[in-house]
C-alpha cells in the first residue's frame, strides 16, 4: 500500500449555464494511491477527461480541492503551477502530442529544457532504447507512425522522471497489437521507476490491466 | 426549383425581346439619321451656292448626272487637298447612329448562344443526377437483401450450437450413469445401497479432486512464486515447452493447438516461470473450449516486445469479469466454469509472473472465445517493488 | 434568402475580426486608387483651364496673308477656328506709337481682347481706345465722345501721309503698365474703316488660328500640322509666329500620365498582395467548416459561391466608404496643393480662383466607376485561389486539416539541450519560405521609405539655394531668345547697349550695405560639332571672374586645368551636363564655336581643357566656361550678364529696395533675391516631401495589415501546439517571451533589410539624382530622423501585437485550446 498521492475533495466543474449547464464533474471525492496504475473508465461525456485535467492542474475547478502530495495546487500562482507541472507531472494525450518543428530528441528533452535543467543524457538514451525509438532521434514527427509518436510521447513523459504520469486515452488511434505493446511498456516503465500512472479510457480491455479501476458516470465516481 | 428556373427563363426571354426591340428602334433611327444627314448636306450646298437648288437636289437624292467614279475621285482629291484626313474630319452622325444597331445585334447573338449552351449543360447535369439516384436505389435494395440472408444464416448457426451443447451435456451424466450401472451390476450390494453409494461417491470424488488441485496450487503460491529471475532466452524453446505440457490434455479433448510459424528471438524471461505462465493460459483455453476446436498461438515481433496471442474458441469471458479473472481464487458464477475443475489461481499466477518480468497480459473478445494477449519485453527489466 | 447567401452572411458576422482587417485593406486601397488619378488629372485639367483663361488661346499666327490664301485656309480641315487682324494705320504719339488695329470677332475672342467699358467698334468711324493713349495725346474724352485723331495709313514701303479723322469712342481698352512704359498703344477700329484705308488687292492680314483636335496632340505635332499647311499654301516660315508660351503651358508631359499609371499599378499590386494573403491565410480557419458543409452535401460550386459572396460583401461595404473618404481627401489635398503656387503668380491666382469656384470638375464620375471597378476586380482576383482551395478539399481532409504545411524534411539536426531560444528558432525555421517572404514584403515598404527619405533629406533647400546663388542678390539681363514679337529683347541687341555697365556698378557699390559685386559674362554660341536637326547646336558660354577661379577648379571631375591656363584664350572648360547631349566630348577634344557678339559673330576654336560639375551659381545653367576677360575680349563687348551682389545681413532689406528701384527703371534687367530662391525651394521640397510621406503612410498601412494578419495567423495555427507546451510546463511568462522573441526576429530582419538595402539604394539614388540634377541635390545627408521613426514604428507595432495576442490567448483556457481545436 502506498501513501495517498493525488486526492480530490468534493470537486465540481461546470460548463455553460442555465439550460445549457453541463455538470462535467459533480461533487467528486476520490484518491489515487502512490505507485499504482489506476484506470478511470467511463463512456464519452462522463467527465473522465475533465477529471484528469483537474488532477493535472490544467484547469481550475469551480469548487472543491485538488491535493497533490497533500498540497492544494490551485493555491499556487500560475507561474508556480507551471513549474509544479513541469516537475511533478507528465502528460500523454491521445494525439497531437509532439511539437512538429522539433525532432524526436528535442521533443523528449523539452520539459527539462523549459525547467532549465540539464538532461540526463545517458538516462534518456537508455529510455529511448527501451522504448524502441533510439534510431529515430533526429527524425521529425511527421515521419513517424501513430504508434511511434505515442512512444515518443511516453518517453517525453518519463524523461523528466515526474512522480505522476497522466494519460488521456493514449492508445485511441492505435491498432490492437500496438496498443498492447504501448500499454505494457508504460506499465513496465512506471513500475521500474516507481511512478504513479493514471489512465483514462473507455475500453475495458485496457482497464483490466490496471491495479485499480474507477468508474465514472455523469461526473461522479461510481465504484472504486 | 422549377418555379425559380421558370421565372429565370421568362426574365431572360424578356431581356432578349427588349434587346431585339432596342435594336430595331436603333436601326430605324439610323436610317432616319442617314436621310437627315443627306438632306443637311444638300441644304448646306444649296445655301452656299444659291441658284443651284434644282441641280443639287437631283444629284443628291436621285438622278446622278455625273459619272459616279469621277465624282468619287474628285471628292477624294478635294479631301486630300484641304487636309480633311481622318483626324480632322468630323465624325459622321450616321456612323454614330449605326453603332447601337451593331451593338444590340451582337449582344443579342451572344446572349442567345450563351443561353442555349447553358440550357444544354443544365439538362445534362439533371440527367446525371437522375442516373446517380437510380444507382443508389439499386445498391440499397441489394444491401437489404444481403442483411436478410445473413440473419438467416446466424439463426441456423445458433440452432446448431444449441443442439451440440445439449448433446454434450447429455453425454457426461450418461457416461457416469453407465459406470454406475456396471458397478451396480456387480451384485455385491442392495439396489438402494448401490445407487446411493454411486451417487454420493461420484460427488465426493469430484469434490476431492477439486480440493486437491486447489491445495497444490496454493502450496506453489506460498513457496516459490517470489523468485523470478529474468535473462535473455529463446522464445521458441519456452513456447515449445508450454505447448508440450498441455498437448496431451488437448489431444484427449480433441482440441488442436496450432502455433503459427515465427522467427525465434531472444526475449527477457525466466524460462521456467514464463513457461508456467503460458501453460496456465493454454490450460484454461483447453479447459474451457469444447472439443474439436482449435487453440491458436500467434507470435508478433513488435518494437520493444514480443506479442503472443492465444486464441481459443471456448466459452469466452464476459466483459465485467475480464478484470476479475486475474484475481486470486476468482472463478466467477458461471455454471460452465463451476462445473469445470479449477482453482481460480492460474491467471493470477500468470499475471504476476509476467509483470515481474516487465510484460503484461490482457483478454480480448475473440471471434468465438477469448484472445489472450501477452507481451514479453525484449530488453531487461528491473522491478522496483 | 437562399442557403448560400445566408451562409455567406452568417460567416460575415462571425468572422468580424478577419473581415475588419480585409475591410480596412480594401478601404485604403480604394482611397489610393481613387485619389491618385483624381488629383493627377484634376491638376492637369485645372492647369489647362487656368491657361486658357490667362493666355490668348490661338496656337500660331500667319503674317502677311492675302485674301485668297485666307479663303483657302478657311477651307482647310486642319484649321479649327481663325481670326483676322489688320493694322490699317498708325497714330503718331510723342516718343511712341499707336497702332490702329482691326480684329474680327473670332480674333477678338482668340486674342482675349476685353474692354474696360463700352462696346467694340462695329461701323464707320467707331473706335475703342485706351485711357493711356488719350493721355499721351493729351485728349480728355469718354465713351460717346467724338475725337479727332491724326493717323498715317500703312503702305507698301512704310507709312503714308498724315490724315486727320473724326472718331466716335464706343469703348475703352484697359491700359497696362507695359503700354505706358513702352509708349506703344493700340486702338480698335471697325471693318469699314480698315477696308476704306487699305486697298483690297494689296491688303495683307494676320491670321490667328487654332488647330483642330489639338487636345490630343503634342506641341511638336501641332507645329508640324500648321507648318505643313503653311508650306502647302506658300506661306514662308518667317511669317509664322507661334504662341509659344500658350503651347508650352498646354503641353502635358506623357511621362506624367505614365507616372500616374505606374503608381496605380504599384498600389493595385500592394492591394492584391495584402487582400489575397489575408483571404488565403484565413482559409485555414474555415477549412474544417467547409469540409463539414461539404460532407453535408454542398457542391463545389456552392462552396465557391459562399467564399466569393462573403468576400464581395465586405468589399461592397468598404468600397463606397473608401470612395467617400477619397472624395473628401481629394478635395482637401487639392486645396493644399494650390499652396505650392506663390502669391503674385498670376497663373496661380487664377488656378486658385477656379478651384474655389468649382469651375473645374475634379470629381469625375468615370473615376468613381473605374476606382470601384478596379478594387472589386482586385478583390475578385484575390478570392480565386481561396475559392479553389475551399472547393477542392475533401471532407475527410478538412476534418484533419490543421493548417500545417507538409514539409519535405524528414530529419532535423536539433540541439542537445532545449531552451526557449532553441524553441523559438525551431518555430521560425519550420516554414522558412513563409518567414522569408513575410520579412521581404514588409521590408519592401521599409526600403521604399528609406530611399524616398534619403532623397528628400538630401534635397536641403538652403544648400540648393546657396548652390544657385552665392550671394544675396543676382542682378541679370532680362533677354528673350527667338521671341519674334519682341526682337528688341534679344541678347544680341541688348548687349550692344548693356545696362550692366561700370556706371551701374559704381552706383550699386555706393548703396550702403553692399559689400561686393561679382560680374559674370554670358554669350550665346553655336557649336559646330553638334547638330540639332538641321542647325548647329545652340549653347551658352559663361565668363567667370577670377573670384570664382578656385570654385571652378574645385569642381573639375575630368582632366585638369587652372584658371590661369584658361586665360590664354584657346582652352575652355565644359560642364558635365553637356554629356547628356554629347557623351563623346571629353577633355582634350577640339571644338569650334560661333559666338554671337552683339550684331556680329565670331568663330573660334577651343580645346576642352577639363570637364567640371559646376554649381549653378557659377555656370547659371550654361555648358561652357571661360574667364570673363577672355570672353569679353573675344566678343569685343562687355558681355556682362549676371551680377552677384553681396550685402551685409542688417542692410539686406535696404539694399533690396534700392536694387528694385534700379530694375524698375530699366526693363532689360531683372533681379532674384536669395530669400526668394530659398522660399521657393523650401516650399517645393516641403510640399513634395509631405506628399511622399502621406503616400508612404497609406502604403505602409496596407503593409501593416499584412503583418498583423501573418502574425495572428501564425499563432492561431499553432494554438494546439502552444496548448500542449503549456500542459507540459511552459509557463505564461515563458510563452510571452517566446512570442516576443519571434516578433523580435521579424522586427530585426525587417529593420536590417530595410535599413541595410534601403540605405544602400538611397545612396545610389542620391548619386544618380546628383548626376541628373534631380531636385537640385548636391550633397548626401543621412535621413537620421526618418530612420529613428521607422525603427520606432516597427518596434511599437511588434510590441503592441504581442500584447494583443497574449490578451487574446489568455481568454481561452488551455484545455479548450488543446481539445476543442480539433
Amino acid at each position: 500500500m502506498g501513501a495517498m498521492l493525488l486526492e480530490t475533495v468534493d470537486l465540481c466543474k461546470y460548463y455553460g449555464s442555465g439550460d445549457n449547464l453541463v455538470k462535467a464533474i459533480d461533487h467528486t471525492t476520490m484518491d489515487i494511491q502512490r505507485g499504482e496504475f489506476t484506470a478511470i473508465v467511463g463512456r464519452s461525456g462522463s467527465g473522465k477527461s475533465t477529471l484528469l485535467h483537474m488532477l493535472g492542474a490544467l484547469d481550475r475547478p469551480d469548487s472543491g480541492k485538488v491535493l497533490i502530495e497533500g498540497k492544494n495546487v490551485f493555491h499556487l500562482k500560475d507561474e508556480q503551477l507551471a513549474v509544479f507541472r513541469r516537475r511533478k507531472i507528465g502528460f500523454i494525450f491521445q494525439n497531437y502530442n509532439l511539437i512538429p518543428s522539433l525532432n524526436v530528441w528535442e521533443n523528449i528533452v523539452l520539459p527539462m529544457g523549459l525547467d532549465k535543467k540539464k538532461a540526463d543524457k545517458s538516462f534518456v538514451l537508455d529510455l529511448a532504447e527501451r522504448i524502441g525509438i533510439a534510431d529515430k532521434l533526429k527524425s521529425l514527427p511527421n515521419t513517424l507512425s501513430g504508434g511511434q509518436q505515442q512512444r515518443v510521447a511516453i518517453a517525453r513523459a518519463l524523461a523528466a522522471k515526474p512522480a505522476i504520469i497522466l494519460a488521456d486515452e493514449p492508445t485511441g488511434n492505435l491498432d490492437s497489437k500496438t496498443e498492447m505493446e504501448v500499454i505494457s511498456l508504460l506499465k513496465a516503465c512506471v513500475n521500474e521507476y516507481g511512478q504513479t500512472l493514471v489512465m483514462i479510457t473507455h475500453d475495458e480491455t485496457i482497464a483490466q490491466m490496471a491495479d485499480r479501476i474507477l468508474v465514472i458516470e455523469d461526473g461522479k465516481v461510481v465504484s472504486q | 426549383m422549377d418555379k425559380r428556373s421558370h421565372k429565370r427563363v421568362v426574365l431572360f426571354i424578356g431581356l432578349l425581346f427588349l434587346i431585339l426591340l432596342g435594336g430595331a428602334l436603333a436601326a430605324v433611327r439610323w436610317i432616319d439619321t442617314v436621310h437627315t444627314e443627306e438632306l443637311e448636306m444638300l441644304g448646306q450646298c444649296i445655301l452656299l451656292k444659291p441658284g443651284t437648288e434644282g441641280e443639287y437636289t437631283a444629284a443628291f437624292l436621285g438622278k446622278n448626272s455625273v459619272d459616279r467614279e469621277r465624282a468619287l475621285r474628285t471628292g477624294r482629291e478635294a479631301r486630300d487637298k484641304y487636309g480633311y484626313t481622318e483626324r480632322f474630319r468630323t465624325f459622321s452622325p450616321s456612323l454614330a447612329a449605326f453603332l447601337p444597331v451593331l451593338i444590340s445585334f451582337m449582344l443579342f447573338c451572344t446572349l442567345l448562344t450563351g443561353f442555349l449552351i447553358f440550357y444544354q449543360q443544365k439538362k445534362r447535369h439533371l440527367a446525371d443526377i437522375k442516373i446517380f439516384d437510380l444507382e443508389d436505389k439499386l445498391a440499397e435494395m441489394g444491401e437489404e437483401n444481403q442483411i436478410l440472408r445473413e440473419r438467416m444464416a446466424r439463426e441456423e448457426a445458433k440452432t446448431k450450437t444449441l443442439v451440440t451443447d445439449i448433446s454434450h451435456q447429455l453425454k457426461t451424466p450418461l457416461a457416469s450413469l453407465k459406470m454406475c450401472y456396471e458397478i451396480a451390476d456387480s451384485g455385491s450390494f442392495t439396489e438402494e445401497e448401490q445407487q446411493t453409494f454411486l451417487r454420493q461417491g461420484i460427488h465426493e470424488v469430484n469434490k476431492l479432486e477439486n480440493l486437491t488441485k486447489a491445495l497444490v496450487q496454493i502450496s506453489r503460491l506460498e513457496t516459490n512464486m517470489i523468485r523470478v529471475e529474468g535473462k535473455m532466452e529463446s522464445l521458441k524453446k519456452t513456447i515449445r515447452g508450454a505447448v508440450n505440457s498441455v498437448y496431451m490434455k488437448a489431444f484427449e479433448k480433441n482440441i488442436t493447438i496450432s502455433v503459427d510459424e515465427f522467427e525465434d528471438e531472444k526475449i527477457f524471461q525466466d524460462p521456467k516461470w514464463t513457461q508456467e505462465a503460458l501453460v496456465n493460459v493454454l490450460d484454461n483455453a483447453v479447459k474451457y473450449s469444447p472439443p474439436g476446436t482449435e487453440v491458436e498461438l500467434r507470435v508478433s515481433s513488435m518494437v520493444s516486445c514480443c506479442l503472443i496471442e492465444i486464441e481459443d474458441q471456448g466459452i469466452g469471458i464476459p466483459k465485467e469479469e475480464m478484470h476479475q479473472v486475474f484475481q486470486r481464487f476468482y472463478r466467477g458464477d458461471r455454471t460452465e466454469v463451476q462445473d469445470t475443475e479449477g482453482s481460480g489461481v492460474g491467471l493470477y499466477l500468470t499475471r504476476k509472473i509476467l509483470e515481474d518480468l516487465g510484460g503484461s497480459i490482457r483478454i480480448r473478445k475473440g471471434k468465438r472465445g477469448s484472445i489472450f494477449q501477452i507481451s514479453l519485453p525484449k530488453t531487461p527489466y528491473r522491478a522496483q517493488k | 434568402m437562399n442557403t448560400v447567401n445566408r451562409t455567406a452572411l452568417s460567416n460575415l458576422k462571425q468572422n468580424k475580426g478577419k473581415n475588419m482587417l480585409t475591410g480596412i485593406a480594401i478601404f485604403l486601397t480604394t482611397i489610393l486608387i481613387f485619389v491618385i488619378p483624381t488629383v493627377g488629372l484634376g491638376t492637369v485639367d485645372t492647369q489647362m483651364a487656368a491657361i486658357n483663361k490667362y493666355y490668348p488661346t490661338f496656337h500660331a499666327m500667319f503674317r502677311d496673308v492675302d485674301l485668297k490664301t485666307i479663303e483657302e485656309l478657311s477651307y482647310r480641315g486642319e484649321i479649327e477656328t481663325m481670326g483676322l487682324r489688320q493694322d490699317p494705320a498708325q497714330i503718331p504719339v510723342p516718343d511712341g506709337a499707336g497702332m490702329m488695329v482691326y480684329m474680327d470677332d473670332t480674333a477678338l475672342k482668340l486674342g482675349k481682347m476685353e474692354l474696360e467699358a463700352g462696346e467694340f467698334p462695329k461701323r464707320g468711324n467707331e473706335i475703342a481706345v485706351s485711357q493711356g493713349l488719350l493721355e499721351a495725346l493729351g485728349i480728355t474724352a469718354g465713351i460717346g465722345d467724338t475725337i479727332t485723331l491724326p493717323y498715317q495709313p500703312v503702305e507698301q514701303g512704310g507709312l503714308g501721309y498724315e490724315k486727320k479723322g473724326e472718331f466716335l469712342i464706343t469703348g475703352l481698352l484697359p491700359s497696362s503698365e507695359e503700354q505706358k512704359e513702352t509708349k506703344m498703344y493700340s486702338a480698335l477700329v471697325s471693318k469699314e474703316f480698315m477696308e476704306q484705308e487699305q486697298p483690297g488687292e494689296s491688303r495683307k492680314y494676320r491670321v490667328m488660328f487654332r488647330i483642330q483636335g489639338a487636345d490630343s496632340m503634342t506641341k511638336d505635332q501641332i507645329e508640324n500640322v500648321y507648318g505643313k499647311v503653311a508650306a502647302e499654301l506658300g506661306i514662308p516660315e518667317g511669317d509664322i509666329a507661334d504662341n509659344s508660351s500658350y503651347l508650352m503651358a498646354n503641353y502635358v508631359d506623357p511621362a506624367f500620365y505614365s507616372g500616374i499609371v505606374g503608381i496605380l499599378l504599384v498600389v493595385v499590386l500592394a492591394g492584391i498582395m495584402t487582400i489575397y494573403s489575408i483571404y488565403y491565410i484565413s482559409m485555414i480557419y474555415k477549412v474544417q467548416e467547409y469540409g463539414k458543409i461539404k460532407a453535408l452535401g454542398a457542391t463545389k460550386r456552392q462552396i465557391r459561391q459562399i467564399v466569393f459572396r462573403e468576400g464581395m460583401l465586405v468589399a461592397c461595404i468598404a468600397v463606397p466608404v473608401g470612395l467617400l473618404a477619397g472624395s473628401i481627401a481629394s478635395k482637401l489635398g487639392f486645396k493644399y496643393l494650390l499652396n505650392a503656387f506663390g502669391e503674385g503668380d498670376a497663373l496661380g491666382d487664377i488656378t486658385r480662383q477656379l478651384v474655389e469656384c468649382n469651375e473645374v470638375a475634379m470629381l469625375k464620375p468615370w473615376i468613381y466607376v473605374a476606382a470601384a471597378g478596379i478594387t472589386l476586380v482586385t478583390v475578385a482576383l484575390s478570392l480565386i485561389r481561396p475559392m479553389q482551395i475551399a472547393s477542392k478539399i475533401s471532407p475527410v481532409e478538412a476534418m484533419r486539416y490543421d493548417g500545417s504545411i507538409k514539409t519535405r524534411k524528414k530529419v532535423r539536426k536539433g540541439h542537445e539541450e532545449m531552451n526557449l531560444v532553441h524553441l523559438t528558432g525551431a518555430n521560425l525555421s519550420r516554414n522558412k519560405k513563409r518567414t522569408v517572404i513575410t520579412i521581404i514584403t514588409l521590408s519592401l515598404t521599409g526600403i521604399l521609405f528609406m530611399v524616398i527619405s534619403t532623397v528628400l533629406s538630401c534635397a536641403d533647400p538652403e544648400e540648393i539655394a546657396r548652390d544657385s546663388m552665392f550671394d544675396e542678390f543676382v542682378l541679370s539681363v532680362d533677354s528673350s531668345n527667338g521671341d519674334k514679337m519682341h526682337p528688341e529683347k534679344e541678347w544680341s541687341v541688348i548687349s550692344q547697349n548693356n545696362p550692366l555697365n561700370d556706371q551701374l556698378e559704381n552706383y550699386i557699390m555706393s548703396i550702403p550695405g553692399t559689400e561686393k559685386v561679382t560680374r559674370t559674362s554670358s554669350a550665346d554660341a553655336d557649336l559646330k560639332e553638334l547638330m540639332d536637326g538641321d542647325e548647329y547646336w545652340k549653347t551658352g558660354i559663361v565668363g567667370i571672374p577670377e573670384t570664382y577661379a578656385r570654385e571652378m577648379e574645385k569642381s573639375i571631375v575630368e582632366g585638369s586645368c587652372t584658371y590661369e591656363d584658361l586665360l590664354q584664350g584657346d582652352k575652355i572648360v565644359m560642364d558635365q551636363k553637356m554629356r547628356h547631349w554629347a557623351p563623346e566630348f571629353k577633355a582634350g577634344d577640339t571644338i569650334h564655336m560661333i559666338l554671337e557678339a552683339g550684331d556680329k559673330t565670331v568663330e573660334k576654336e577651343f580645346t576642352i581643357a577639363a570637364v567640371a560639375d559646376m554649381p549653378n551659381g557659377l555656370s547659371h545653367y550654361n555648358s561652357f566656361v571661360l574667364p570673363k576677360a577672355v570672353l569679353d575680349d573675344i566678343c569685343g563687348l562687355s558681355m556682362d550678364y549676371y551680377w552677384s551682389i553681396a550685402a551685409g545681413d542688417k542692410e539686406v532689406k535696404a539694399v533690396e529696395e534700392q536694387l528694385r528701384a534700379v530694375i524698375g527703371e530699366n526693363q532689360n534687367l531683372k533681379m532674384r533675391t536669395f530669400e526668394e530662391e530659398l522660399a521657393e525651394r523650401t516650399k517645393n521640397s516641403g510640399f513634395t516631401s509631405q506628399l511622399c510621406y502621406v503616400f508612404m503612410a497609406v502604403l505602409g498601412g496596407v503593409g501593416i495589415m499584412n503583418l498583423i494578419n501573418t502574425m495572428i495567423n501564425s499563432i492561431y495555427v499553432r494554438r494546439r501546439e502552444l496548448g500542449i507546451m503549456q500542459a507540459i510546463g511552459l509557463s505564461e511568462r515563458q510563452l510571452v517571451r517566446m512570442l516576443q522573441m519571434e516578433g523580435a526576429f521579424y522586427t530585426a530582419g525587417t529593420l536590417l533589410l530595410s535599413l541595410g538595402l534601403g540605405n544602400l539604394l538611397g545612396y545610389l539614388t542620391f548619386l544618380y539624382g546628383k548626376k541628373d540634377g534631380l531636385l537640385g541635390i548636391i550633397s548626401y545627408h543621412y535621413p537620421a530622423v526618418q530612420t529613428i521613426v521607422l525603427i520606432a514604428v516597427v518596434l511599437v507595432i511588434q510590441l503592441l501585437l504581442t500584447y494583443l495576442i497574449m490578451k487574446n490567448f489568455r481568454r481561452q483556457s488551455m484545455i479548450e485550446r488543446i481539445r476543442f481545436s480539433e
